[in-house]
Formats: C-alpha cells, structure tokens, sequence
C-alpha cells in the first residue's frame, strides 16, 4: 500500500509538470530502454474508445516485446471545438422540440441508440456526421495554411516525449489515429526540433491519416472506403496520402473511418493485420537512446530462409554473411552468389560502442582493428557469465559481429550429383562439411539420397539455439538481450558512471 | 432517524420485497443481454443477485417522457440527488441496480459511474485531471475485464450518456475535454482493476 501510495505521488506530481511516470518505468533501468505505446486519438472518439482501442493493440503486443517492458499512454488530442459545435447545434434543436434530450444526443454520438426510433437516430447522426466532416475539413485547411497549427497543441506532449527519451530511456512508439496523426506529425518535428536527440527513439505510425506524410518516414493504413479522408482529400488538400488497403463497406460504421470498428474489425490478411505488423516493425525500427548502453550487438536472422524453389533448383547457394556476395569473399571462387535479400545484411549488421557510429564488420572499409577491440571489450563485459568463450564458438563469432554461412554446391561426377554443404563461422578459417555433422544424412552413392538441412535449420541448431541459451546466463542488469523476427540484439548495459 | 431517511429506508424495503418476489417467481434468469453474453468474468451463483441491497439503493426513478433518454434527473447540480452520497448519482444508480443483477457486473458499472462522474464534474484543475482520469481509467479497466471486451464500451456508453443528460452537464465535460487535451495520459494494465 505504501509503494502504491508512493507511485501515485510520483504520477502526480510528474502530471503537474506535464510529466507522467509510469511504475514500470521508474523501476526499470537505464538498460531496459522500455518501450512505450502512445495511442494518439482523433476528434470523434471518447475516453471509452481510447481504452478500448488501446486494449485491442495491448492484447495484440503485451506487457514486454523483445524481452522488454512496454507500457501504454494516451496522447490526448483536443476535439478542435468538435464538441462545442455539436453541443451549439443541439441546444437549437431542443429549444426546438422539447421532447428531444441530451441525453439521445449522447446515446447517438456514443452509438447507444437501443429503443430509439430510426428516425430519429438518423436525424441526429446527419447533425453530428456533418460537423464531423466539416469539422475535419476545417482541421485539415488550417493545417494546410499554417504548419505550426497544432505546435502549441502538443507542447505537452513534447515535453512528455522527450522526458520519456532523454530522462525515461524510453522507446516511443505513436500509433495515431485520424487526427491524431496531424498532431503525431507534429510532436515528431518538436521533438527533433533542438536537435540534442539523435536517435530515432521515436517512430509514429498511422492510421486513418489525414495528413500528407508520416513522420519520420513511418508506415501507415488508411482505407480505400475511408469516407472521411477521402473527403479530406478529395476537397482540401490532393497529397493527402493515399489509400493503401480496402476495408469492405460495413453498416457497422458507414464512415468507414473508425479505429475500432471499421480498422481493427477485420480476419487474417486484413487491415487489423498490417496495423499490427505496422506497430511491430516500429518496435523493431524504434532505436534506444543513446546514452543507455555501451555496446550493442544487432544480427540479423531473417535472412536464413530457404528461399522457395531452391532445394532441388540444381543451383549453388549461399546463405548467411553478406560476404559471401562482395568479390573480396574467399568463397567467390566457388561461384556461391547471393540469393536477393542477402544483401540487405550489409545494412543490418553492425557492431556499436556509445558515442560511435556502428560499424559494418563485412564492410570492406571497416576498421577490423576497431571490431576486433570491441568485440574483445564486449566479451570481457559478459565472459564472467557465460563463461570461457572460445574462438570458433557461435558466442565468439557473434561478439565478432560475424555469423554464420551456408552454402550448397552441386556439381555432376558422370551422371551422379554430387551435392557439398558446409557452414562455419566465415573468418574462423575451414568449414565443416556437413556429412561430418551428426544428424543430416547423405548417401554419396545410388540412389545418391540426400536430406537436405535448411538454412535455418542449420543456422538454429548450429548456431542461434547455443547462442541464445548462452546470452540468456548474462544477468539483465549487465546486458540486455532482444529477440525479435528479423535479429538478435544484445544491449551490454552501460557501466554505472564514476562518482564525482 | 429522520424522517426522510425512514421514508427511504421503506421505500427501499418495499423494493427490497418486490425483487425477492420477482426473483421467486420469475427464476434467477438475468434480464440483461449483456449479462447473458459476457465474456468477461465466470459467472457464478454466489454472485448472482437475488435482490437489490436494501442499504445503499435509492428507490428507481420516475419513467421519463424525453425521447431516447433513461434518466430522470435533470436538475441544473452537476452532480445532481445522490442520496446515499456514494459518488452516483441517484436515478443512473436506479438504473444500474435495475439492470445488472450480477454482482461483479453491477459493481463494475458502479466504479464506473462514480469515477466518471468525478471525473467529468470534479477536474478542476490538471492535478484533478490526472487524478481523476487514473480512477477512470481503472474503471474502464474493470468494465473490460468483467464485461468482456466486446461487451464492455456499449455498457459503459450507456452509463456515459446518462450521466452527461442535460446542458449543464455535457458543457462541464466539453471544457474537461479541452483542458485536458494536449496531455499525455497513462493507461492502466493492472490486473485486477476492480475496486
């Protein structure tokens, strides 16, 4: 009850500056860099919408991702006088009809309209849709005149966010609905504004936007049969972003524009889908500030999938570290080439201590001596947890920044084919054919069977399985790791900074 | 005692022995739709209500000629007749007992009417503000949880529009909106949010 009564001072006295703790938050370290979910409303909803909606993402995403804690905030939009006008025309109409109460003005607006004639839903609705409508028109035209608009409308937001990165460590997700993304867009450029966060520790992704872009190149969903934005971009501005999915028509929500009901409401395939793959790829993109760590490790592993078509396609393939695919490669000899994608991993792969830039162990300008200290460093840092690691071990390669390869030739002795795999740790010298690996099986002789292993059934078993059970003996206090769809991340925690 | 407090513990008393009659007569079907399809919390007979508490009800309000409206009080006190003085107003109070004769289901509209009432008539300031929309929003919370999320917004608009049902009262709340916009909130994940 006392830490209860405690939290509760801290949330308000924070509020009163415009600041909100969260619990979870304040108990966390710097390492945790937790992740936080705001969910930037639009005008036409109300606080049973926000939780509703912000429940339906919570129940998609959960209380941690990648192993670290995520908590939810509202950034309130205000209605831009949404509910002032409807409130101006009602009061005329009851001066009007003395039989017509608040309350049914209440009951349409909020959707609760059992035992009320239709004809009377539907005389009210027409009030309220079209000073929505007009009302976002309004919005968007003032938007479109004047930039700064809404600068003076999210300044609390601002301070809130940048609270959260710079003093919290946090990771800010904004998931912005209609509205909400103006007001979205708008934080993001304040945020930056002062240019003391270099980071990109917040991402915005939309949905429903009337606005022509997404901050900081985010993703965004608006649908097709979305009346509202069409209007918004039919009459008021034509850069308004364009649709991008089909929602079909649903008498449930004619608009077509709702969170809830019409963007969430769909099965697999659906926009609730994209929304949430939208949602995840910004957990993955939204990077830690800067000053919670000292090093970071980030491999990618998506790249490990056998592409469809290959197994049997008699051609020679390689997977895994992007060196196989640049001429410097010791196995450019063999012919091995890259499967598309694999490219991508020159991006990816990076290696970083605090104040550094990352650097590219496969990049052929990379400093190798610098790799080399840092991976040493990062290995000092854990070794005490994981024990010994030794050369040629996956922990080793990965402090490295390398990982492993793969590679599959076929050539013909007479009519035979002969098949040669082999994976390794690329700069750990010989590889190790995988008849020499127990659980594959290949008959060189008739009927020359094979049983071929996946990419990523060897980069599993050979490599991320004790990688992963190693890294998770590594206490989270000293560093913090991250699994997500498309990497693994360690964090190694900054060191507690010297007395002064 | 006074003697309008004797008045309204009779009238309770006589509510108190209709609804066990009812209840007698008509089985313990519940009448709310709602309640029949939640899938929030595990009903159970041990909550289910055989009648209203005689304690703490305020007799159900007059039936009401405006259209589309269950309320009865309109007077211009924000807050309105709140006899038992339990944060709800009396006739949206009637109406809650009248409905949920669940007891998880009648006291999560209960938290919620009261939270939002303080909420949208006592925020004056942007300490109440948060305060008040941290009660709140662990009333919605609690809603979700023992209605079931696809259940719980209708419930909780109903009791919205009920309490917001005059001029006075849908004004406070629209200048609540407008001094709380721009803020960031927090919303609440805990696990058991029910008072």
């Amino acid at each position: 009850m006392r830490l209860n009564l405690l939290v509760m001072k801290s949330i308000v006295f924070f509020a009163a500056t415009g600041i909100v703790v969260h619990p979870a938050v304040a108990d966390s370290t710097d390492c945790d860099a937790p992740f936080k979910i705001m969910f930037a409303n639009g005008i036409y909803t109300n606080e049973v919408d926000w939780r509703a909606s912000i429940e339906a993402i919570a129940a998609g995403i959960g209380d941690s991702y990648r192993d670290t804690p995520v908590t939810y905030d509202l950034a309130r939009n205000r209605s831009d006088g949404f509910l002032s006008d409807i409130a101006q025309v009602f009061q005329q109409k009851i001066a009007e009809d003395s039989t017509l109460s608040w309350e049914l003005l209440l009951r349409v607006f909020l959707g609760v309209t059992d035992l009320i004639p239709d004809s009377i839903i539907a005389s009210v609705r027409s009030i309220i849709d079209t000073i929505y409508a007009s009302k976002s028109v309004e919005f968007r035209q003032k938007f479109e005149q004047q930039y700064t608009y809404v600068d003076s409308d999210v300044s609390d937001q601002v301070s809130f966010i940048r609270n959260a990165i710079k003093n919290n460590v946090n990771r800010v997700v904004v998931v912005a609905h209609s509205q909400g993304n103006m007001y979205a867009n708008a934080a993001y450029r304040l945020v930056y504004a002062q240019g003391d966060i270099t980071t990109q520790s917040m991402v915005v992704t939309g949905v429903a936007s009337p606005a022509d872009f997404v901050a900081g190149n985010g993703t965004y969903v608006t649908s097709e049969n979305d009346t509202v934005i069409r209007t918004v971009r039919q009459y008021v501005a034509a850069a308004t972003l364009p649709a991008n999915f089909t929602i079909p028509f649903s008498m449930d929500d004619p608009t077509g524009h709702f969170f809830i009901k019409t963007y969430l409401k769909s099965g697999p395939g659906g926009a609730k889908q994209v929304i949430f793959d939208n949602i995840i790829a910004a957990l993955d993109k939204v990077e830690r500030p800067e000053d919670s760590t000292d090093f970071e490790i980030r491999l990618p592993i998506a790249h490990y999938d056998e592409p469809a078509g290959s197994i049997d396609a008699g051609e020679n393939v390689s997977y895994g570290a992007a060196h196989n695919c640049i001429p410097s490669s010791i196995f450019f000899e063999w012919a091995g080439y890259c499967r598309g994608s694999n490219l991508k991993i020159l991006d990816l792969w990076s290696l970083k201590k605090r104040g550094n830039t990352k650097i590219n162990s496969f990049d052929p300008q990379a400093n190798q001596t610098q790799v080399s200290e840092i991976a040493a460093e990062v290995r000092s840092r854990i070794q005490p947890y994981t024990g010994s690691i030794m050369v040629g071990s996956p922990l080793y390669a990965f402090t490295q920044g390398k990982g492993p390869y793969y590679l599959r030739l076929r050539f013909w002795q007479g009519d035979a084919p002969v098949v040669d795999e082999a994976w390794g740790f690329n700069e750990q010298g010989p590889t190790v054919p995988f008849d020499q690996l127990t659980g594959f099986d290949f008959v060189y002789s008739p009927p020359y069977t094979f049983l071929y292993p996946s990419p990523r059934t060897v980069f599993e078993t050979k490599f991320s399985t004790p990688l992963i059970t190693a890294l998770r003996t590594i206490p989270k206090e000293v560093a913090r790791l991250e699994i997500g769809t498309d990497d693994i991340t360690l964090k190694v925690c900054r060191q507690p900074r010297p007395a002064t | 005692m006074t003697s309008r407090k004797k008045a309204i513990v009779t009238i309770a008393a006589v509510a108190l022995i209709a609804i066990i009659a009812t209840v007698l007569f008509e089985g313990r079907e519940s009448t709310q739709e709602t309640s029949s399809t939640s899938a929030g919390a595990q009903r159970t007979s041990a909550n289910e209500l055989p009648s209203m508490d005689a304690s703490t009800s305020p007799p159900s309000p007059p039936a009401q000629g405006n259209v589309g409206a269950k309320s009865s009080d309109f007077s211009a006190a924000l807050h309105g007749k709140d006899v038992n003085a339990n944060g709800v107003r009396d006739d949206v109070e009637g109406n809650i007992q009248k409905t949920y004769r669940y007891l998880p289901e009648r006291n999560a509209a209960m938290q919620f009417a009261r939270s939002f009432e303080k909420y949208a008539f006592d925020s004056s300031t942007d300490r109440l503000i948060t305060e008040n929309w941290i009660t709140f929003d662990r009333s919605m919370a609690c809603m979700s949880k023992t209605f079931g999320k696809d259940s719980w917004t209708k419930t909780a608009n109903d009791i919205q529009s009920q309490i917001l049902n005059t001029e006075e009262r849908f004004h406070s709340y629209i200048e609540l909106q407008r001094a709380a916009g721009g803020k960031v909130y927090p919303f609440t994940m805990e696990k058991n949010p029910c008072d």
